[in-house]
């Protein structure tokens, strides 16, 4: 045992009379339909999956109405045109609706216990997250039944996907729909970057973190770098499609490959953002049916962090056969073998603990499933690293071949974890455990299905059988085949309908399952309940509860930290990041109505938005925001003083600065704000490289006068000296503060001002957005500072609400601090777009 | 004794982690985007600065992440402001010479490619 492991526990026992019951009375769920305001994570991380599994049994069958299609040539079983919407939305849904709300939706719902905290760090943000991703991937499914479904494939390329070809509302279902989804995968990633860094329990260094606390850190951080650029990507396809704006159209400088870019960039990341969690599970399972550490865990980290960042330099592979130099293809083929190596040290880590087992590896149902994933997953990645060669990837490209290694990739290294994460933790959250028995049958008839179902796929890609056919000549030899893997498609739709059995018959929400079934020895196996832990407990270890079986219970008796709710309410304790010292505890929200509100008028200002109703759509996008003020004005409770728990730490109940968890997600949403940005840099150089005849000076008229932008800068910057200076002379004492007001509606001011200016310059110059990419581009940097300043000027009011009413001071200050450094940021992009959009033309021309 | 370790610069601690991937990064970006914009404005005809570049940034890049792992300390303590010894130090170290060591992998892959085809070519 090691030193710390004699330390004296926290807290002393008898714990007090009544402690343990204003705990549950505190966490308790809403009961009967009122739970639809809950926010404990156990609750809606069970939405979440339930929400997720969903999409994945209803994309699964427009699969097989696909495979029923081609299971013999030169059929009609459908039309071509419902084919082409099949196919599209069965990529959508599987990867939109299905992989990341899964994986997302494990982290909501394990990552807390896992922690050992007691909920997620805005919990009302992952309530609103997956209340818009039900609603809006709902209305978004249903276009299939009514001719209304995108059909331009999951990856939506123009120019197909242009007015010119795709008239009707069905792309737009695709663009807007997938906003809300792009808005709950953002939210989900501030929670998961703070959760992970700032609500661990206390002596949980780095070092000790468990790795599906690892997997999801790398998930949130790649979701943070990559969803800005499909989210550009969308923003300009639907300006383009709505207004004209000729981003992607050749004729007037724009060029489609743009698009591949931008979509790419997020795309080849976003399997990575899929795989990484459920390669995190995997990790935390194997030890437990091996009853042994883990080998290799260091190399295993560091195979998650680099397999994150090289997925951003892969993106160009599926880009091979787009005429791009091969010189630049060969940085990328170079990249893509890369990336193999620390998947392949995943791997053999993974065999590696199995085989030192102290015990034979058991084998169950999650063990088998982890089995399973091995093998598919393995394959998938071999075929991974030959369509990285060029040369074969030219060959291969948009063939059957690549439909085989993509489905081998993610059905095995995501779906089989998935299902081997329903049994293995369905005890955390479940009365009873699900069936074994069933669960094999699960197990063989989708192993056995899903290689009938795609190995013959590789022949047929290499036979010559072309992506996204809703048919094909008899006379190819390709029937047998694919009636081969529309026989493997139903063996897998009855291993799936045999898991709906077994959770209909054994899955009951509640807590009685067998405490630890497994012998895992990780935290979220404590004894739990609605408050998660009853106390939070000191860590010494990886392996906490094997290095000390007493844990569980000295936990459960209260003696390790924070056994009881100091404030009366929510509370968990925030740590250091690296070290996990305590620092202060949250008070957190409980059960609301706001971010429900805010989430169906989030969902139905984009779905409305899709259908041209436009005064309604706007009429909700103001709705969502009044709910998001009004739940905002329930938080920054003020501080309660000091709060003892345990060990002799008293820790403040309000933090402000740098070192708040408010602060740290207002970071992260200007990361992404500045991806966002940087993705339009990329889009405005690499169209000058691309059509430099429409640039101004020579090929649109001439830049407005540096009057314009010195203007315009001048007015950034004093608006921020503004806030500035306000920051140091905040109230010391609750009053009725008019100066933040006067401040907040100043520099309010000069910021619409500056853009009103810039844009103004630029009109009078006679340059229309219409008129070429280049125009499009110029407008397009002002849209994106006004939608930043749009966000910070409601910041900035709400700051001066607080304000007036004698909610803001010198300590608490939460809400003035994230308004000014969202202003700060706002500036600092504001600035650089006039760099780039005034020095850019005169310097290159 | 102590319950917790001494105080130790978080960002520090995760940049100096990174040290290898946020190289490899720049690496990448660098020799992508000279290679794509020095085609582009040359025509397709090519310049013997993409050669320069993208070799002389993959061996600074390499060189660096070597004598970063061959000699971390100095690195550790500017960037974590902390004197090492402990578990998490040897973990940090541990980890940022794994990463520095796959990333100088992948730095060399990608830049040697210029030395095996041609600048500007399609080759289909």
């Amino acid at each position: 045992m090691s030193d710390d492991a004699r330390l004296d526990l926290p807290n002393p026992a008898p714990r007090p009379e009544g402690e343990l019951e204003l705990l549950e009375k505190v966490w308790a769920t809403p009961k009967g339909w009122r739970i639809v305001t809950a926010v404990n994570n156990t609750v809606i991380g069970v939405f979440y999956i339930g929400a997720a599994l969903t999409f994945f049994v209803l994309a699964g069958i427009l699969a097989l109405i696909m495979r029923t299609q081609l299971a013999v040539g030169d059929n009609n079983f459908v039309s071509q045109e419902l084919y082409n919407q099949l196919f599209t939305v069965h990529g959508t849904t599987m990867m939109f609706l299905f992989a990341v709300p899964a994986v997302e939706a494990l982290g909501v719902m394990l990552l807390p216990q896992m922690l050992a905290a007691r909920d997620l760090p805005f919990p009302r943000l992952s309530a609103f997250a997956i209340w818009a991703y039900v609603i809006g991937g709902l209305v978004f499914f249903s276009t299939i039944l009514y001719d209304l479904a995108p059909n331009g494939g999951w990856f939506m390329y123009p120019p197909l996907t242009l007015m010119e070809y795709s008239p009707g509302d069905n792309a737009d279902f695709w663009l807007l729909g997938i906003g809300f989804i792009e808005i709950s995968a953002i939210a989900g990633a501030v929670e998961i970057v703070v959760g992970v860094l700032r609500t661990r329990p206390p002596g949980m260094t780095l070092s000790r973190m468990p790795i599906f606390a690892w997997a999801m850190l790398i998930f949130a951080a790649m979701i943070i770098f990559a969803f800005p650029a499909v989210i550009l990507a969308t923003m300009l396809l639907e300006i383009e499609r709505a207004f004209g704006w000729p981003f992607f159209t050749a004729e007037k400088g724009g060029d489609s490959l743009l698009w591949q870019h931008l979509f790419w960039f997020f795309g080849h990341p976003e399997v990575y953002i899929i795989f990484l969690p459920a390669a995190g599970l995997v990790s935390m399972m194997v030890p437990t049916f091996a009853q042994t550490p883990l080998v290799g865990h260091r190399l295993i980290v560091v195979a998650l962090v680099a397999t994150g960042f090289f997925s951003f330099g892969l993106w160009v592979h599926h880009m091979f056969t787009t005429g791009i130099p091969a010189l630049s293809l060969a940085f990328f083929s170079a990249a893509s073998m890369a990336v193999a190596v620390p998947s392949g040290i995943q791997v053999f880590s993974w065999i590696a603990t199995i085989a030192k087992g102290r015990e034979r590896f058991r084998i169950t149902v999650p063990s088998l499933f982890i089995l399973g994933f091995l093998f598919i997953f393995t394959l998938g990645g071999l075929t991974g690293v030959m369509v990285a060669l060029v040369p074969f990837d030219f060959q291969a490209h948009d063939s059957y071949f690549i439909v085989a290694h993509l489905h081998y990739v993610l059905v095995g290294g995501m779906v089989f974890p998935l299902f081997a994460t329903f049994y293995y933790w369905a005890p955390m959250v479940s009365r009873k455990m699900l069936s074994e028995r069933l669960g094999r049958w699960t197990f063989w008839l989708m192993f056995i299905g899903f290689n009938v179902a795609f190995f013959p796929l590789h022949i047929a890609g290499l036979a010559g059988m072309p992506r996204r056919v809703w048919t094909y000549p008899s006379n190819l030899g390709w029937d047998t085949l694919n009636m081969i893997s529309t026989i493997g498609s139903f063996m897998i739709a009855a291993g799936v309908l045999a898991f709906l059995i077994d959770l209909a018959k054994n899955f009951r929400m509640g807590s009685g399952a067998p405490e630890n079934p497994w012998g895992a020895s990780t935290l979220e196996w404590l004894p739990n309940d609605v408050y998660s832990t009853r106390s939070i407990p000191h860590v010494t270890s990886r392996d906490p509860i094997w290095d000390n079986p007493n844990l569980p219970r000295e936990v459960e008796e209260g003696r390790h930290y924070l056994p009881g709710v100091p404030t009366g309410a929510r509370e968990t304790i925030v740590t250091s990041p690296i070290d996990a010292r305590p620092q202060y505890v949250i008070q957190m929200p409980g059960p609301g109505w706001m971010h429900l509100s805010a989430a169906v008028f989030t969902a139905a200002f984009f779905l409305l938005l899709t259908v041209k109703a436009v005064t309604i759509s706007i009429i909700c996008g103001i709705l969502a925001i009044v709910s998001c003020l009004v739940w905002a004005w329930q938080l920054d409770k003020p501080s309660q003083g000091e709060v003892d728990i345990g060990a002799g730490i008293a820790l403040p109940t309000y933090r402000t600065g740098s070192s708040s968890h408010s602060w740290w997600a207002m970071v992260v949403l200007m990361i992404v704000s500045a991806a966002l940005y940087l993705s339009y840099l990329f889009s405005y150089l690499y169209l000058w490289t691309v059509s430099p005849e429409v640039w101004a000076p020579v090929g649109s008229p001439a830049l407005p006068a540096l009057g314009y932008p010195l203007g315009t800068a001048a007015m950034l910057v004093l608006g921020a000296v503004i806030l500035a200076v306000r920051q140091r002379s905040l109230p010391r004492e609750p009053k009725r503060d008019v100066g933040t007001a006067i401040a907040a509606v100043t520099a309010s001011a000069l910021l619409i001002g500056a853009l009103a200016l810039e844009i103004w310059g630029h009109w009078q110059t006679g340059l229309r957005p219409t008129a070429s990419s280049y125009g499009a581009m110029v407008y397009m940097g002002a849209v994106l500072t006004v939608q930043a300043a749009v966000a910070v000027i409601i910041m900035c009011f709400f700051a001066a609400a607080r304000g007036l009413t004698r909610q803001l001071t010198r300590e608490r200050r939460v809400t003035f601090d994230n308004a000014a450094i969202y202003y700060y940021y706002t500036v600092a992009q504001g600035l650089l777009g006039l760099l780039l959009i005034h020095g850019f033309p005169r310097l290159a021309g | 004794m102590e319950r917790f370790s001494q105080h130790r610069s978080a960002t520090g601690a995760l940049v100096f982690l990174l040290l290898g991937p946020l190289v490899w990064s720049i690496h990448f970006f660098i020799i992508y985007a000279a290679h794509a914009s020095l085609c582009a404005l040359t025509g397709g005809m090519g310049t013997v600065w993409i050669t320069v570049i993208i070799l002389a940034v993959t061996a600074l890049g390499a060189l660096a992440l070597v004598s970063a792992a061959l000699g971390p300390m100095p690195v550790y303590r500017l960037l974590v402001r902390h004197p090492g010894g402990d578990e998490e130090t040897r973990f940090l170290i541990a980890g940022m010479r794994l990463l520095a060591g796959l990333s100088t992998l992948a730095i060399i892959w990608g830049g040697t490619a210029v030395l095996v085809l041609p600048l500007c070519a399609q080759l289909r």
